[in-house]
Parts: C-alpha cells; sequence; structure tokens
C-alpha cells in the first residue's frame, strides 16, 4: 500500500458534517484487509480483522473520518450563500477560501473578500460572510438547500520531500495511518482481534465515536489524530516537530502503561517517535472513547501536524508510516499483556 | 470563453517578471493576419503598431499591462521557511490560507493552529509580517536548493466555472484586458491603431508611462479590470460598479480624471449601438490612464474596464457577459476613433 495515494484518494473525499463519501471511500480501502466492513446507525465505519483463534481480546484503532466545514444557512439577497461552522474552522482563513457547496450537485465557489477601503478591515464573523457560486438569490434557493453542507475545496499537493498539503489531514492522516497498520498485519496470525473504527462528528464534539465503541466493546483503544506541529507562528510555545515520528500522547485521561509501552515498543524498534505532554484532556476521541461501557484502556498516538484547521494542513508522510509501523508492533507485541 | 484568456492567466508574471506572459503575446500577435511592427522596450513594454485599411487621423492607444500581483522572496528562515514582501497591493486576509507556486515548487502560507489562540487572535487578521511560504523545507539548505531572494512567488489558482457565465481564475488583472487587446486583431482594421502591453502597472504604472511617452498617443483607451463591491459584506451604495451590468468607463478614480468630452462620447457610442456600460460609483484606485495622460506632451484618456470581484486575491471573478460587451465596445473604438480628426 502506498500511503501517499491513499491519503490523496482520503483527502479528495468530503466528509462534512453528515456526509457520508469520505467514509464511503474509507469503507472501501478497509474492504482487503478485513473480514467484514459495516456502517452503524450514525454512519460511523466498523471493521474487524479476527485474531489467531477465538475468545481472544479486542484492540480498537481509531481514527476520525469526519473534517471541518460549513452548513448553509440560507442567502442574502444579492445571492451570495450564508453559512456556519461546522466544526471549529479557522476563521482567520476564510477570506477568500475557494470551497465546495454541496446542493443539488456540487458547485465551486469562494468566501466574498471585502476590499480594505470599504470596511474589510477586520475579519467578519463567519456568519456576516457570504459565499459567492455565481447564482442570484432565486437560483441558490432553486439549488441550494439550507443544511447543504460546505467544504472547503478538495486539493491535495505534495511539497518539498515527504510533505504533503491538503484541506482535511485532520485526520484523513491517521486514517491513513490505521490502513497503513492494517497492511504491514495483512499475513500475520494476530494475538488479538482487531477492530477499526472510523468515526464521525468527532468535529462536532466527539460524538460518534462513543457509540460505535461501546457497540465493539473493546479491551484497549487506540485513536490516531493529529497534534501541533511547530512553526515559528506558535511563538515558540510547541515543541513537537514535523518528520519527526508520532507524537505518544501522556495525558492524565489516557493509560499510562499503554503510554509507556508505545515508547518502549519505538525505542526497541528504531521508531522514531516524540512524546506530547498533556493535562487532563487530550481534546480527542481517546477522551470520550475511555469513558465507554465499565471503561476502555486507551492510547493516543498523534501525526504532527501544521495550520491545523485550515484549507493548507501540512503533514509529512513518514509520520504517518512511522505512526502506522508503531501501532502495528504494539498489537503484534505489547497489547496481549495490557488488555 | 475569450481567446487566449485561459492561457494568459495560467502564466506567471509579477510586476518585474512579465517576461513569459510578452514572449505568449509576441506570439499570439503573429498568428493575427495583420501587419503590424513592434518593439520591445527598455522596462519590457511591448509596444506595437498595428496597421488598419488607412492611415489613423490622430493615433489611438489600447493599453493593458502584463503584470499580476504577487509576492518576493525576501528571506529564507532557520526553518526553510520563506519570508516575503508583496509586489503589489495584497490584503495580507487573503493570503492566508492559501497556495502559492514559487519556481514550480507548491507553498502554503499557513497560520498558527487557532486551538493555541486567544480568543481575541481568533479574530484578527494575522499580520502581513507574521505570514511565511511553507514549501515543505525542514531547514535552509533544503529551502535554498530550490529557492533565491528575489525570487517571485505567485498564487496558485486555476480557471473554474462557477454559476451562470461567472468563473475564477488568477491574474484576471489584468490578463483579461491584454486578452481583449489581441481580439481586437481578429477581423481587419479600418485604421492603424496602437497596441500597447505594459509592465510594472501594480507597482505605479511604471510601465505605462513609458510606454506612452514612446508612443506619443493622442488617445488613449487603458483595457483594465475594476473592483465590483456588489458583494456579501458591503452596503447598499458601495459597490462601486456591479458585475453582470456590462462595461465599466470611468469618468475619474484615485489616478485620473478622464477626459471628459470622450468619457461621454464612449457612453453615448455604446447607447447608440446597443451596448451596456456603467461607470464607476465610487472614487478610487487607479491604472495607466494617470500615467499615459501625463507622460511626454499628455493625452486624452479613457478607461474601459470589466467589473471584477475580488481583485488582487488568488481567485478573482469575472462575467463572460460583461466581457463580451467590452469587446464589442472596444471593437467600436478601434474603428470610429482614429477616423477621427485630432
Amino acid at each position: 500500500m502506498q500511503v501517499n495515494s491513499v491519503l490523496q484518494e482520503l483527502c479528495m473525499a468530503a466528509g462534512v458534517g453528515g456526509m457520508t463519501d469520505a467514509a464511503a471511500c474509507a469503507a472501501d480501502l478497509l474492504r482487503p484487509y478485513c473480514d467484514n466492513v459495516e456502517c452503524d446507525a450514525l454512519g460511523n465505519v466498523v471493521a474487524w480483522r479476527k485474531g489467531k483463534r477465538d475468545g481472544l481480546p479486542t484492540v480498537m484503532l481509531e481514527a476520525h473520518i469526519d473534517e471541518i466545514g460549513f452548513v448553509v444557512t440560507g442567502v442574502d439577497d444579492r445571492g451570495f450563500v450564508k453559512v456556519a461552522n461546522c466544526g471549529g474552522v479557522d476563521n482567520r482563513v476564510l477570506t477568500a477560501s475557494e470551497v465546495t457547496v454541496y446542493g443539488d450537485r456540487p458547485y465551486a465557489g469562494l468566501f466574498c473578500s471585502v476590499p480594505p477601503h470599504l470596511g474589510g478591515g477586520d475579519l467578519p464573523a463567519v456568519t456576516d460572510r457570504g459565499i459567492d457560486v455565481g447564482m442570484t438569490a432565486e437560483q441558490v434557493r432553486e439549488h441550494i438547500p439550507v443544511g447543504s453542507p460546505v467544504s472547503f475545496r478538495k486539493v491535495y499537493k505534495p511539497l518539498l520531500a515527504t510533505r504533503v498539503c491538503a484541506a482535511s489531514l485532520d485526520d484523513r492522516a491517521g486514517v491513513a495511518a490505521v490502513l497503513y497498520c492494517l497492511s504491514l498485519l495483512e499475513n500475520e496470525q494476530l494475538p488479538v482481534n482487531v477492530a477499526v473504527l472510523f468515526s464521525v462528528q468527532e468535529e462536532l464534539g466527539m460524538r460518534g465515536a462513543g457509540a460505535a465503541t461501546f457497540a465493539i466493546d473493546p479491551q484497549v483503544s487506540v485513536s490516531v489524530d493529529v497534534s501541533f506541529a511547530a512553526s515559528p507562528l506558535e511563538n515558540g510555545t510547541i515543541t513537537t516537530k514535523l518528520s519527526k515520528g508520532p507524537m505518544v500522547g501522556m495525558s492524565p485521561s489516557l493509560n499510562v502503561d499503554i503510554s509507556r509501552k508505545m515508547a518502549e515498543l519505538a525505542k526497541t524498534h528504531d521508531i522514531p517517535f516524540q512524546y506530547e505532554g498533556m493535562g487532563g484532556s487530550t481534546g480527542t476521541n481517546a477522551d470520550r472513547i475511555g469513558v465507554t461501557r465499565g471503561g476502555v484502556k486507551t492510547a493516543l498516538l498523534s501525526v504532527p501536524l501544521r495550520y491545523m484547521h485550515t484549507p493548507v494542513e501540512v503533514a509529512d508522510l513518514t509520520d504517518i508510516e512511522n505512526t502506522a509501523r508503531l501501532m502495528a508492533v504494539f498489537v503484534k507485541e505489547g497489547s496481549v499483556e495490557v488488555c | 470563453m475569450l481567446k487566449h484568456l485561459e492561457a494568459l492567466v495560467a502564466l506567471e508574471g509579477i510586476s518585474g517578471h512579465e517576461k513569459t506572459v510578452r514572449e505568449y503575446i509576441l506570439a499570439a500577435l503573429k498568428e493575427y493576419p495583420v501587419e503590424f511592427t513592434y518593439k520591445e522596450d527598455s522596462l519590457g513594454n511591448l509596444l506595437v503598431e498595428v496597421k488598419g485599411a488607412e492611415p489613423a487621423k490622430q493615433r489611438v492607444l489600447f493599453n493593458a499591462h502584463m503584470d499580476e500581483v504577487g509576492l518576493i522572496v525576501t528571506n529564507v528562515t532557520e526553518d526553510g521557511l520563506l519570508r516575503f514582501a508583496t509586489a503589489g497591493g495584497i490584503d495580507e486576509k487573503v493570503l492566508v490560507g492559501r497556495t502559492v507556486t514559487v519556481n514550480g515548487h507548491t507553498g502554503v502560507i499557513g497560520c498558527g493552529a487557532i486551538h493555541l489562540c486567544s480568543g481575541e487572535e481568533k479574530n484578527r487578521a494575522v499580520a502581513k509580517d507574521r505570514l511565511m511560504v511553507d514549501i515543505g523545507a525542514s531547514s535552509r539548505e533544503e529551502a535554498e536548493a530550490v529557492v533565491t531572494i528575489g525570487d517571485p512567488v505567485v498564487f496558485d489558482s486555476d480557471m473554474v466555472a462557477l454559476y451562470n457565465d461567472r468563473f475564477k481564475a488568477r491574474a484576471l488583472d489584468d490578463r483579461a484586458g491584454c486578452a481583449l487587446l489581441l481580439s481586437l486583431l481578429e477581423k481587419p482594421l479600418p485604421f492603424d491603431i496602437q497596441l500597447a502591453f505594459t509592465v510594472q502597472e501594480e507597482l505605479g504604472c511604471r510601465g505605462g508611462a513609458v510606454a506612452a511617452f514612446t508612443m506619443q498617443p493622442d488617445i488613449s483607451v487603458t483595457v483594465e479590470t475594476t473592483t465590483a463591491s456588489d458583494i456579501a459584506g458591503t452596503q447598499a451604495g458601495q459597490e462601486v460598479c456591479h458585475m453582470g451590468d456590462g462595461a465599466v468607463v470611468s469618468f475619474m478614480d484615485g489616478r485620473t480624471f478622464y477626459d471628459q468630452p470622450l468619457y461621454k462620447q464612449i457612453r453615448a457610442l455604446a447607447d447608440a449601438n446597443g451596448i451596456k456600460t456603467q461607470t464607476k460609483t465610487t472614487i478610487a484606485g487607479g491604472n495607466d490612464a494617470g500615467a499615459v495622460q501625463a507622460a511626454g506632451h499628455g493625452a486624452r484618456v479613457a478607461a474601459v474596464s470589466m467589473p471584477c470581484r475580488y481583485i488582487h486575491s488568488a481567485g478573482s471573478v469575472l462575467s463572460e457577459s460583461d466581457i463580451e460587451e467590452t469587446c464589442r465596445l472596444l471593437r467600436l473604438l478601434a474603428e470610429t476613433l482614429p477616423g477621427e480628426s485630432v
């Protein structure tokens, strides 16, 4: 499996709010590696890779399949589409951003940019902005119903070396890591059952992962999300870096033994990694998964990412590959003893 | 779609780096069955004298600028990021979150994660001096292997159809004007005319002044795009001009008080021939006309523009019908004005 092409395929599919394109794409990519692939009532993608015999504990590998975007709330008199946030979009990048509006078909559009001399000095709230799709108000009402999802325009571009830029690396990078991990385990006899969850509505408050984890009922869960990679734009507050390997989450809400095990396995297998220390919550699905049913031991691996929640997120393919390697080693060698 | 426009907007040519555009235009000129002489002046303007059926009674110049706004690399950081200055007026708000191209490499202009910003920072534009281009380099050495200080950086943006007859593209200001100048050669002309494809307009109409000095026109028609602010976020009355309402003929802008009889004549000619025109309702902006008017012994000047939304951003928007109206008007002017006595 080529991480680059799989990631591109994932990033080009839209998954804002209730959209199912990205989940369908991920489900198709899962099929070669799993015994069965299903979607639950919320749209979560759930798949199983059985272990070498019956009665084994379950380790869940999780990443979220949804992405930030917008939802159509109406149209103004001049024909500009009005939207609200669907997830925590960075308002600073919206002016002149290209988007796709999923009405009765996909329509290309862009957020209006008011010239500075006409009062465009301040950033308008997203609900005060408008999207130009070239339509009259009447045409918008005909073709773009209220409630239609809107995504940033889908792009996937290689940068220098192994770095790439795309609009929804959060968290397609995590989904690609789980898929690559499964490809590494393809011909292995597994000491545990592996359940895969590509969860929905993470960006709306981690809503999808809870129900699916309840159904899967794992003993251990490893979530893969993205986290902050340093750039000079954070004033030195971030020290984790792009291209330096998966970030092993260390947080009171995560299982400390598994987190330490991850670091130990990375060292043993010469996989680059970096620690990510966090306070009481990780801000990821791991927080939600950990308190499902009678409790789940959780770990968090993060792919370092620059410019999170913008249309130009940047990640390094080697970080995704190394995240997958570490997860694969954990499934093979580390999981049984912590279940 | 106007011939040559799609090819012209795909070309990279910020101010001072217009060579690729000039070469394209020169090759395109040679494809038309018209007789012309040309000169590339020392700034890079392409000055063309086109033969018509008869000599002109007065010299009429049609000019459009080849350059586009963009960025210039001014420094490379330890981490391999590119610091830049803008070439031409670009609002920093349209830069953040965009992809750009430098020497064929994709770069992004990002910002620190929103999750790490204070409440106030979340809704404040990122200052231009904080912005950098990230081409994926991990170090200064890696970046400097492909980029040198002074290299131009352009918006990475393709041509995309919107609804109705509208489309989004990069560099419509003023490649659309260049394409319209070329369109004048599609049919034989009754009189000689002058064409100037100018440089460095975005730096303050530097090329236009020099071109006009050399060509000494009696009348000049600057062919441009102009801001249409009939968009979300502006108040009624702030629109400047309206997309879909036809060619914009200016009576005054921030740089030029246009020749009044010429302005009135052009609007009347358009009316008489069923061509839709409008005028700018805000005195703002400026173009090469201001430089041409005052060059040499001076000239009578007019500006004919296409209403353009989101000018000076990665994705400006034009309407095909406005281009068609402007095209018809220019043809009419080329057939009429040179036949009139000075």
